[in-house]
C-alpha cells in the first residue's frame, strides 16, 4: 500500500513538470514579408516590430527585422494588419496594410519617384514665395 | 531626426500643436515688415535648399546614414522669426510628400528643429562673432543640429514613461532616454560636423553677396537674425 502511494505522490510531483515542457510541431505556412528601408536603400535592419490585427492592442506578432530589412511573419487568417518598427534614433513606419494571404501573388512594388517629389516639392515651395512676392510688391506700391 | 506619426503619444504632440500654435503666432507678427522684395527670394532659395538637404542622405561613420538640417542658414541669414517660420514649411512638405516626419508630430519637430534650431544657432553665433566669424558660424551650426537632437530624443525617450499600459507596455516608442539620448545625439556629433561646414559655404557665400549688409531700410538679413535672438 506504501509503495502505491509513493508511487502516486511521485507522478503528481512529476505533473507540473510536463506542463512546462515546450513542444514543437513543423509545419509549412505563408508567411509575409515587408522590406523595410531608408530612403537611400540601405536597410532598417534589427529593428525591433510589432504587427497587430485589426482593432487589437495586443500584438500579433513582436520580432525583429532581418539583415535585408524584411519583418516577416505569417499574417491572421482574415482582417487588415498594423505593423510599427522602431529604431532607437526615432526612425521607424506604422503603417497598416492588407496582407496576401494563402501564398496568394503580390503586384510588384512600383518604387516611387524620389525625384520628382522633390522637384514637385521645390516648385511648390517657389510658387509660394512667388505668390509672397506678389503681395510684399502690393505692399510697397503707393 | 524627423519624428514619424505613431511615434508620439497624445499627451505629447496635443500640447506641442498649442506651443507650436503659439510659436507660429509669434514668428508671423511683424512678417509684413520683415519682408521686402529682397529678402523674399533669398529666403526661397534658401527654404528650398533646407528642404532639399533634408532628403539627401549622406553615410555617416557606425555604418549609419544622415541628412543635414539647413535650419541654422536659415535663422542665421533671415532671423530666429523667418528661420522658423521658412523651416516648419520645410517639414511640412517633406512629411506630406515623402513621410519624412508625421502630421501628429509637425508641431514637436518644428519645435525641436525649426525653432530651437534656429534660435540656438542665432544666439551661438551672437555669443561667438566678436571672437572669429566663421568659427561662430560653425559652431552655431553644430549647436542647433545637436541641440535639435536633444529635443528630439527626449520627445521620444519620455514616451515610455507617459504612455504605457497598466503593465508598463509602452503604447507608443518603446525606448527610454537612456536609449534614445545616446542613439539619437551620437550620430547628430557628425551630421553637426557637416552642417557646420555647409552653413559656413553659405554664410561665405551670403556675405560675398552683400545679403549680411542692411539695406538702406536698415534692415539685414544676418543683423535681424541676431537682433531677433
Amino acid at each position: 500500500m506504501k509503495r502505491f502511494v509513493f508511487l502516486w505522490l511521485m507522478l503528481t510531483a512529476l505533473a507540473p513538470a510536463f506542463a512546462h515542457e515546450v513542444q514543437h510541431a513543423i509545419a509549412a505556412e505563408s508567411a509575409v514579408s515587408v522590406r523595410l528601408t531608408f530612403a537611400d536603400g540601405q536597410p532598417f535592419s534589427f529593428e525591433a516590430f510589432e504587427v497587430y490585427a485589426a482593432g487589437s492592442d495586443k500584438p500579433h506578432a513582436v520580432g525583429r527585422t532581418d539583415a535585408q530589412g524584411r519583418a516577416v511573419f505569417v499574417p491572421p487568417d482574415t482582417g487588415e494588419l498594423r505593423l510599427r518598427a522602431f529604431a532607437a534614433d526615432g526612425h521607424g513606419v506604422d503603417i497598416k496594410f492588407d496582407p496576401p494571404r494563402g501564398g496568394e501573388a503580390v503586384a510588384a512594388v512600383v518604387p516611387e519617384d524620389r525625384g520628382a517629389k522633390l522637384m514637385f516639392g521645390a516648385g511648390l515651395l517657389l510658387a509660394l514665395f512667388g505668390i509672397l512676392q506678389l503681395f510684399v510688391r502690393r505692399k510697397k506700391t503707393p | 531626426m524627423h519624428i514619424p506619426d505613431g511615434f508620439l503619444s497624445p499627451q505629447t504632440y496635443l500640447p506641442a500643436t498649442a506651443a507650436a500654435g503659439l510659436a507660429w503666432a509669434w514668428a508671423a507678427r511683424g512678417l509684413r515688415r520683415s519682408l521686402d522684395e529682397e529678402t523674399v527670394p533669398r529666403l526661397a532659395a534658401m527654404t528650398a535648399l533646407a528642404y532639399g538637404l533634408g532628403l539627401v542622405m549622406v553615410p555617416i561613420p557606425g555604418g549609419t546614414s544622415g541628412h543635414a538640417l539647413g535650419v541654422a542658414m536659415l535663422g542665421l541669414l533671415f532671423g530666429v522669426r523667418l528661420g522658423f517660420l521658412a523651416y516648419s514649411l520645410v517639414l511640412l512638405l517633406q512629411s506630406l510628400l515623402f513621410g519624412a516626419g508625421g502630421i501628429t508630430a509637425l508641431a514637436v519637430n518644428a519645435l525641436a528643429m525649426g525653432l530651437a534650431g534656429s534660435a540656438a544657432a542665432a544666439a551661438a553665433f551672437g555669443a561667438l562673432r566678436r571672437l572669429n566669424e566663421t568659427a561662430a558660424v560653425a559652431v552655431a551650426a553644430w549647436v542647433s543640429v545637436v541641440l535639435s537632437g536633444l529635443f528630439v530624443a527626449l520627445a521620444l525617450g519620455v514616451q515610455p514613461l507617459i504612455a504605457h499600459r497598466e503593465d508598463g507596455t509602452p503604447l507608443f516608442f518603446p525606448f527610454g532616454p537612456a536609449i534614445t539620448l545616446p542613439a539619437v545625439l551620437i550620430p547628430h556629433v557628425f551630421i553637426g560636423a557637416g552642417e557646420a561646414l555647409l552653413t559656413v559655404l553659405v554664410w561665405r557665400f551670403a556675405r560675398a553677396r552683400k545679403w549680411l549688409t542692411p539695406p538702406a531700410g536698415g534692415r539685414g538679413a544676418g543683423g535681424e537674425g541676431l537682433e531677433r535672438a
